[in-house]
């Protein structure tokens, strides 16, 4: 019943106008970036070419040469990650259908189908379009090319150095292409939890201008970019900020990578928490 | 009255914790271990220290997202006080108020007060948290520069605050907050181009007077006052304080005219948007 009931979820919040135009300013913000570099790099020798994976919007390496595709998504990501389903929740409490369902579904039950079917549209919704620019630039640009955009030679010191400082480096050792996609699906699973997470807040808090529901992933992310800066401030090289440990290539900088699991588990746990607190409250207003 | 006073302690609290969170972060000390308004109020819109005013790079243009914060917090609170009257019990709100563009006179005089308190308190609870942490002085141009920013930054938030509130009439009010904050963040994003097209300068210039988020820094102004021109040192030429003035102080005037439009014809026998999927 639980697994029937979140497939229908995830099918009818796919289906909604949010999730669409959400995939579809990312699609476009993918194929911008795709076709910038297809122009840029057309007819380039394939010693000098870049590594087709440095060149992916989700990319940190990427903006050391044009940065202005990556920043653009760096800003707009705190808002367009509540989009495809984080208003899922509030919009059906608003409207009344939490009633019905929760009558078929049993409270908690609905609250756990509906954040788990928001997890996974927003997952689906940012990794589909970056995965679809894997496979376009593996098309596009020479397999054997492995420039890298900081015009270091993979033959000096400081590249491996700054490689070693790579989330999983081990894995982009083994291949650069397995390393984007595994954490391509990573940053997609790290999407969903946002989404899921935004959810469960209106889960357990009754919202009535979804506007607010952008508030706590806004600010969660800022936060981490704040403390990174304080960090900065006392001359210490370890970075928080979210976009250091969810974009591919990031470099130069001390990650804490069990930290930021720590973290994430406990958001975890909060959307967790939210599901069966706000399923325990009375349906009745 | 009850929402008058929730505005008021809505502004003041978002204004003290925000003035209080830029002070800490951004009010460091010059090499002259002391601290004046005037580089105060050019933090405030994302220099990092006297003579280094905001240098369009990534790191720093995502610093100016965060300065700009307690601004995004301050619109989306904003952003439903004018729609919150569209959504529950309109009818009711509006059969006891015959004349509309009176009303709505009221509402956006509210809201532009709200814009004015909460910029004052801002700036006042950093200077006074700055001056707590380190020695702080008031310099002349400081207090004009502190003036010049309250001005900008109220017309900027009441226009941003009443946009928002008029989108979300038609398309509820997180999609409305989405495509005016979204519009501000890719605006930022955009100042990039003024670093990859340095040596162009008519470009530049013609670009920091196009680009809205431009006008809110105030470290990139020229003033044909000579003690205020000495003392923000723009890095580029042709942005002016007047023009921002009129930029800023346009658009809440064209958003202002266009609520009183959307107000006076808007049909209150349709749907709740904020229940609509």
């Amino acid at each position: 019943m639980f697994v029937k009931a979140t497939a229908a979820q995830i099918r009818f919040l796919l289906r909604r106008n949010s999730a669409i135009i959400t995939f579809f300013i990312l699609l476009a913000m993918v194929l911008f970036n795709f076709i910038s570099n297809v122009l840029a790099f057309q007819g380039k020798d394939v010693v000098e070419m870049y590594h087709p994976m440095k060149l992916l919007l989700l990319s940190w390496n990427q903006t050391y040469l044009t940065p202005d595709r990556t920043l653009n998504f760096i800003q707009l990501y705190p808002l367009l990650v509540v989009c495809p389903a984080g208003f899922a929740l509030a919009s059906e409490r608003q409207n009344g259908e939490d009633i019905l369902l929760a009558a078929k579904l049993g409270n908690i039950r609905y609250r756990f189908s509906k954040i788990l079917a928001a997890f996974a549209v927003t997952m689906i919704v940012f990794t589909i379009p970056f995965l679809i620019e894997i496979i376009l630039n593996c098309l596009a640009f020479p397999l054997s090319a492995a420039g890298d955009l900081m015009n270091l030679n993979c033959y000096q010191e400081e590249y491996f150095r700054i490689t070693e400082s790579y989330l999983f480096t081990g894995l982009y050792q083994v291949s650069p292409y397995i390393y984007a996609v595994v954490l391509t699906l990573l940053f997609g699973i790290l999407s969903g939890i946002l989404g899921a997470f935004t959810a469960a807040v209106s889960s357990l808090f009754y919202i009535k201008f979804r506007i607010l529901l952008f508030l706590p992933v806004f600010a969660l992310l800022n936060v981490t970019i704040m403390i990174s800066d304080w960090f900065h401030m006392q001359n210490s090289s370890v970075s928080a900020a979210w976009y250091s440990y969810f974009l591919l290539f990031v470099d130069s900088k001390t990650l804490y990578g069990p930290v930021f699991a720590l973290v994430v588990l406990l958001l975890i746990l909060l959307t967790a928490a939210g599901a069966y607190i706000g399923g325990r409250k009375d349906c009745v207003r | 009255m009850r929402t008058i006073s929730s505005r008021i302690t809505v502004s003041a609290v978002t204004g003290i914790s925000g003035g209080i969170y830029l002070a800490v972060m951004y009010m460091q000390p010059t090499v002259l271990g002391n601290i004046g308004l005037s580089d105060l109020v050019m933090r405030l819109s994302g220099s990092r220290a006297p003579g280094f005013p905001l240098t369009p790079v990534i790191s720093e243009l995502l610093s100016l997202t965060l300065v700009l914060v307690p601004c995004y917090v301050f619109q989306i609170y904003m952003g439903i006080e004018v729609y919150r009257s569209f959504c529950t019990a309109s009818i009711y709100v509006f059969s006891r108020t015959p004349r509309r563009i009176r009303w709505y006179l009221g509402e956006i005089t509210s809201l532009a007060g709200a814009a004015l308190l909460f910029q004052v308190i801002l700036v006042v609870s950093a200077s006074a948290a700055a001056a707590l942490m380190h020695p702080f002085y008031i310099d002349t141009a400081g207090v004009v520069l502190a003036v010049y920013h309250i001005i900008l930054y109220t017309f900027w938030l009441f226009a941003m605050s009443l946009i928002i509130n008029l989108l979300a009439v038609y398309l509820g009010s997180n999609a409305a907050f989405f495509v005016v904050c979204g519009a501000q963040l890719v605006f930022t994003s955009f100042l990039i181009f003024i670093n990859m097209f340095e040596e162009n300068r008519p470009f530049v210039t013609r670009f920091l007077n196009l680009n809205p988020m431009a006008h809110l820094v105030i470290g990139w102004h020229s003033s044909v006052v000579p003690m205020l021109d000495k003392t923000v040192q723009a890095p580029y030429e042709g942005l002016y304080f007047a023009v921002s003035f009129l930029v800023t102080a346009g658009t809440a005037l064209a958003a202002a005219v266009a609520g009183a439009f959307i107000v006076k014809h808007h049909d209150f026998l349709t749907a709740d948007p904020e229940g609509g999927v």
